[in-house]
């Protein structure tokens, strides 16, 4: 789930408590609304520079882990002890704090269970503040001995979209009734596209089962629906021109990196290290070549081979896309972007210069496309004419048949010929221009309609129906002795005049169950909705996209409940002697054992200086008990020993793993952690 | 999509080897002239003009001593958006296989020789090939059967391995010949510079693989004169292969006005005339011509009659198939290539390189209208309307028929008669499909016709009187497309055409290309039934000329045509 979608659906009691959050309060103040400011990288960057080093550390964790996948706390306190060393307590404290600052949420699943969740549009803007890139370009002088990887020339993803969005525009897209394409149509989609299904791998699509859509197919489809440019109708998909403008809208540049950020928002999350390795990426400079080794590092302790091994995963999907070039340096692999993936930047760069964006129609009918035109320009030529071939740039062919397409979708010549020459900015070449005259000078003269006709039985009862004066004016032109065209809308009132004048009209059975169709109504339930009208999707409901996805967090409530606070976390905190949590002192080996037990249950650590067989002392240490053994005054408890205390940050303190006899206890002291860290 | 913004630089380089070369920018010249050497031109319409590398033009860039280094620094210097890498591995590929392979001569014994002993290997293991390969063979060589040099060569070629015929040519049984001094009406001789530049790309290099291949000029540029004075340079018995007998006639007269050759040394071998002499001109009609029931073919003789060092093919692209058949088995003997189009209906160009040799010059169209050596043309398109009882045969008609009566819209001739009354003391030809439209567009406005059934002696008296300005407008059959020199003719009017072959358009324009006298340009029109399929199949036909850089105006005849003349 993603910011915009926690604000749509924020409960009221989420945001009252949240909205006590000094920098979150301070721009709700402001006027500004959830979506904006939940996912306002500002904000985050304001937190990392002001938060604790425990919330933190444990982000990190978060972001290296689950990324924005679900996780249950105990899964959380376990990696939290595993890699950074940290106690239960310490892990919950930071985890609440967490939630109370909006940088984590919750829901809550039908049994009451909790899953927390990091937006998944912030991962990557944590990552960014928390695990900024290492890794450095290889310098100038070096990359020139990189030989590229012996690839074909592949289209940027932009291109290949449009050219399949294209396709089920002209073929269109019908649905079987278990709702997955029709095989020859979606192979039509496929087809229309260069993209290669086994580059794809990473992507982890997964068609439904008995889907017959290529995973290339799958791949438009699937972000067709979710950037809005395709829309599901009752039996089909259909290309919703609206959304493919407010989608296509914007430079190339730009276009591109809003499509590799969906791209790794979409299909990168699905895996932490996946994700982990896309972030990593997305940060190295465009242009630059890059060490593949060198990305992947610094994700975790003993992780870089999972990070390296996802990162060579996206790497085939994005060099597939036309987005980044490998190569080889040393025998090592390395890489570079070709795009710019940051669509803020992508945004702001300088336009095109002299007019490179614009295409040029030539006078043999070609049209020559090239990388720098604008996606929605490349769109609309694609209505007026056929692709011929697409490279660095590409070919365009205006031709009888795609004027036909055209003519059928309301263009006329001279609505072809405005896009053309906006889009070139140049008057059309006269041998072009005359084409399209020719051309659509044939079409949309003739029209086959469906018709209300007046048929009489003799032709002298027309001529008296036609006679009549309130009848005449709903008739149209007589097409027969015994035949009238009825205007469009008066057939009602046609029947109603003609039954009044004596000639109730003949109704087929058939027709009048079609008109009670028409109407919404069921014949044997009165007033129900129309089936047709049910499946289609409400406004504003974004479109889950097309493929199989792993837990979808929407269909669950956000947990409105409010952080816990220290007596939640730590039950019975108020009852344990104040000493205890104060100083160490030496206790009773009951009281002693009571004392650990109490920190196994919070999952705290204690502090105890050993004592020695010989009776003697050792120096202080911090323990942390996980389970206490035995009976009586012969107990003795297990634990991890941190051997430098608490590190705030950097590589979790080493850890041994003691047990310690009962009477190996000298002073100790229960320690929770601190509040503010 | 590459990550500099992108400076104006003028080529755009594509991963297939399509290279756009943009004319208004800055650079475009140097450009230009680096893919003179490694690409060919494929259209020119607008200011984007379209080139291709290809194997082909990438081996001849390698023969010309261009390495795969340099002509990727010079792409690099020139491209926007950078050279894709699929390329640059292309060319790297393809220019490194030329001259692995080379064919060599020693004493009687042809081997085909190879840097990398395991390409013999390769070779030898191919099925189509090793029936022309012989046993001998040593280290990084093979035998080859001296029959099979051709055949060799062109399905080598075909799978990328470009081989290096170092093999010579028989240089001929030789033949005094000259250029004259000066024409027949007294003016001198002297080629050119394009035509000079012809003559040396075909016949300078003889080192190598040079010494055949393919010139290609406009209609109007002159193609005779690049044969004649290759001929004069190679100073060799030829024999000139012509489309039909009035190129026939034409070369003979040529070569008798132009060169030191005499009757005596010039033979006309055709239907009607089987001359063998050390100059012998002849049709691609009669050396395919077979008697029936009999496999041989008779007039084939003609190649090996004679010791001949040169065989001219004129009109190239038109070359028919078993002509190509015995063009491989005369790779001993140097062969030149003429045309103005490479462009072939039946896409035969790839054994037009395989067998009469790789394209060595080319000049086009438009470049040679702005030095003005072809006469500047403006292209009507004139649109008349079909009406009355042809409208309603056209509606009736199946689909197949209905080209023939939109194109024998007897409206036409009305306009032709406009069309001449505005051309008054032009020179004009009246160009035509079909014979009985002619026959009634000749007999209805007193038009002299010529036809392929007229004899050729006829034929010729009426071209002169025309030439000699005697008849102002001629009408002519299919028989104009090729090979007849009317210089003089600055009007030509197509009533009808093909269904839509690009290089007869480009052929009849070329009718009317030769530069006037007093420098005036030409006028070709091109008459289209209004409303009929007859529009696609011109818009079909023009499409080479648009690519040349022509553009056709198009204008509409008034319904009834009883006033004035198109409108726009």
């Amino acid at each position: 789930m993603n910011t915009r979608e926690i604000a749509g659906k924020m409960p009221e009691r989420l945001g009252a408590w949240l909205g006590e959050s000094p920098l979150l309060a301070a721009r709700l103040g402001s006027g500004r609304p959830w979506s904006d400011v939940l996912g306002d990288p500002a904000w985050a960057a304001e937190w990392a520079a002001s938060a604790a080093p425990l919330p933190q550390a444990l982000l990190r964790l978060i972001v290296r882990r689950f990324a924005g996948l679900p996780f249950e706390e105990e899964k959380l306190l376990q990696a939290a002890s595993e890699e950074g060393g940290r106690t239960g307590a310490e892990a919950r404290v930071a985890l609440q704090r967490l939630r109370g600052d909006g940088v984590l949420f919750a829901v809550r699943k039908a049994w009451g269970d909790r899953l927390y969740y990091l937006p998944s549009d912030m991962v990557k803007v944590w990552q960014r503040l928390l695990l900024p890139l290492a890794a450095a370009p290889v310098d100038a002088e070096t990359a020139i001995g990189i030989a590229p990887a012996a690839d074909g020339f592949r289209l940027p993803l932009s291109q290949e979209l449009l050219r399949a969005w294209s396709a089920i525009r002209r073929y269109g897209l019908p649905l079987t009734a278990k709702g997955t394409p029709h095989k020859a149509a979606v192979a039509k989609v496929a087809a229309a596209m260069g993209l290669e299904a086994s580059a794809l791998d990473a992507l982890g699509l997964l068609p439904g089962a008995g889907d017959p859509t290529p995973l290339q197919a799958a791949l438009a489809l699937d972000l067709g629906l979710y950037a809005g440019v395709l829309r599901r109708g009752n039996s089909e998909i259909l290309v919703d021109e609206e959304g493919a403008v407010r989608w296509l809208v914007g430079t190339a540049a730009a276009h591109e990196a809003k499509l590799a950020e969906m791209v790794a928002s979409r299909y990168a999350g699905q895996d932490p290290a996946l994700h982990f390795a896309a972030t990593a990426l997305a940060m190295a400079a465009p242009g630059a070549w890059y060490r593949e080794d060198a990305l992947a590092a610094g994700s975790a302790p003993g992780a870089d081979a999972a990070v390296a091994a996802a990162l060579a995963r996206w790497l085939d999907a994005l060099a597939a896309f036309g987005w980044v070039e490998r190569g080889v340096l040393n025998g090592m692999p390395a890489c570079r972007w070709t795009v710019d993936p940051d669509p803020d930047r992508a945004a702001r760069r300088e336009p095109p210069p002299a007019g490179l964006d614009r295409y040029e129609v030539l006078p043999d009918l070609e049209i020559v496309v090239p990388p720098e035109t604008p996606p929605l320009a490349r769109w609309r030529i694609a209505e007026v004419a056929d692709l011929s071939s697409a490279d660095v740039v590409s070919f365009y062919r205006l031709t009888r048949n795609a004027c036909e397409r055209a003519s059928h979708r309301g263009h006329t010549a001279d609505t072809v010929a405005a896009l053309l020459e906006a889009g070139s900015g140049a008057p059309l070449p006269p041998p072009v221009r005359d084409a399209m005259d020719d051309w659509f000078r044939r079409l949309g003269r003739v029209e086959v309609l469906d018709a209300v006709v007046l048929r009489t039985d003799e032709p002298g009862l027309a001529d008296l129906i036609a006679a009549d004066p309130e009848a005449t004016g709903m008739l149209g032109e007589r097409i027969g002795e015994r035949h009238y065209l009825v205007r469009g809308e008066a057939r009602g009132r046609l029947e109603e005049r003609l039954a009044s004048l004596g000639y109730p009209p003949y109704r087929p059975q058939a027709q009048a169950a079609a008109d009670l169709a028409e109407s919404g109504a069921n014949p044997g339930e009165p007033g129900a909705i129309p089936a047709a009208r049910l499946a289609q999707p409400p406004q504003a409901v974004l479109d889950p996209g097309w493929t199989s996805r792993r837990p979808v967090l929407s269909f669950y409530e956000l947990d409105p409940a409010p952080p816990a606070g220290f007596s939640e976390l730590f039950p019975g905190l108020g009852e344990v002697p104040a000493a205890w949590l104060r100083q160490p002192r030496a206790y009773h080996a009951s009281t002693r054992r009571e004392l650990v037990e109490r920190a196994v249950r919070w999952r705290t650590a204690i502090r105890v200086r050993p004592s020695t067989e010989d009776g003697g002392v050792d120096g202080w240490m911090t323990f942390v008990p996980q389970a206490v053994t035995g009976t009586g005054e012969r107990w003795q408890v297990s634990g991890l020993v941190r051997e430098s205390g608490f590190a705030e940050s950097g590589p979790p303190p080493a850890e041994v793993r003691v047990t310690l006899p009962a009477d190996g206890i000298g002073e100790l002291m229960i320690v929770l952690p601190d509040e503010a860290r | 999509m590459t990550m500099p913004t992108p400076a104006i630089a003028p080529l755009i380089v594509q991963s297939d080897g399509t290279l756009l070369l943009d004319e208004r920018l800055p650079r475009a010249e140097e450009a230009l002239a680096l893919l003179r050497e490694v690409a060919e031109l494929r259209k020119r319409p607008g200011s984007l003009h379209t080139y291709a590398m290809t194997p082909v033009t990438m081996w001849n860039a390698a023969a010309s001593g261009w390495t795969p280094e340099r002509v990727l620094a010079g792409l690099r210097a020139a491209a926007r958006y950078g050279v894709p890498a699929a390329l640059e591995r292309e060319v790297q590929r393809v220019m490194g296989r030329y001259g692995q392979l080379r064919l060599v001569r020693l004493g009687d014994e042809l081997r085909l020789t190879a840097q990398d002993p395991a390409h013999l290997r390769e070779i030898a293991a191919m099925k189509e090939i090793r029936g022309w390969l012989r046993d001998e063979a040593g280290d990084g060589w093979i035998g080859v059967c001296p029959e099979a040099r051709g055949w060799l060569k062109r399905e080598l070629a075909a799978r990328g391995w470009p081989v290096v015929d170092e093999a010579g040519y028989r240089s001929g049984e030789a033949l005094r010949m000259d250029l004259c001094e000066t024409s027949g009406s007294g003016r001198p001789i002297r080629l050119r510079d394009y035509q000079a530049e012809a003559v040396e790309a075909f016949a300078g290099s003889t080192a190598g693989d040079g010494g055949s291949g393919v010139v290609v000029l406009p209609c109007g540029a002159g193609k005779t004169w690049v044969g004649m004075a290759a001929m004069a340079r190679l100073r060799c018995e030829t024999l000139i292969l012509t489309p039909n007998g009035i190129s026939v006639t034409q070369w003979i007269r040529e070569l008798l006005r132009n060169t030191t050759l005499t009757e005596a040394d010039i033979g006309a071998y055709t239907g009607d005339t089987k001359q063998v002499r050390p100059v012998t001109v002849a049709t691609y009609q009669v050396l395919t011509h077979r008697q029936a029931g009999k496999a041989d073919n008779p007039h084939w003789q003609l190649f090996v009659d004679r010791n001949w060092g040169l065989i001219v093919y004129d009109e190239v692209h038109l070359l028919p198939a078993p002509v190509f058949r015995l063009t491989a088995d005369l790779q001993a003997t140097r062969r030149l290539g003429l045309t103005a189009t490479l462009v072939r209906e039946d896409g035969l160009a790839s054994d037009v390189f395989a067998l009469v040799g790789p394209k060595r010059y080319d000049a086009p169209w438009k470049s040679l209208e702005q030095q003005g050596w072809i006469a500047e043309a403006a292209c009507r398109e004139v649109r008349v309307p079909l009406g009355g009882e042809s409208a309603e045969r056209y509606a009736a008609a199946p689909a197949r028929a209905r080209h023939r009566i939109a194109g024998e819209n007897p409206a036409k001739t009305e306009v032709v008669r406009r069309l001449l009354a505005r051309h008054d003391g032009e020179p004009t030809l009246v160009i035509g499909q079909y014979l009985s439209q002619l026959r009634d567009v000749s007999e209805g406005l007193g038009i002299p016709l010529v036809t392929g059934e007229m004899p050729q002696q006829d034929r010729q008296r009426l071209f002169d009187r025309f030439n000699s300005g005697e008849v102002g407008v001629l009408a002519l059959s299919k028989v104009a497309n090729f090979a007849v020199d009317l210089p003089d003719a600055a009007v030509a009017i197509q009533i009808s055409g093909s269904f839509g072959s690009r290089q007869e358009e480009a052929q009849r324009l070329g009718r009317i290309l030769r530069p006037k006298r007093d420098g005036a340009g030409a006028t070709f029109y091109s008459l289209v039934s209004e409303e009929t399929d007859e529009v696609e199949f011109a818009r079909k036909r023009q499409r080479f000329l648009l690519e040349q850089g022509y553009e056709y105006e198009v204008s509409r005849w008034p319904a009834g045509a009883a006033e004035g003349g198109a409108k726009g």
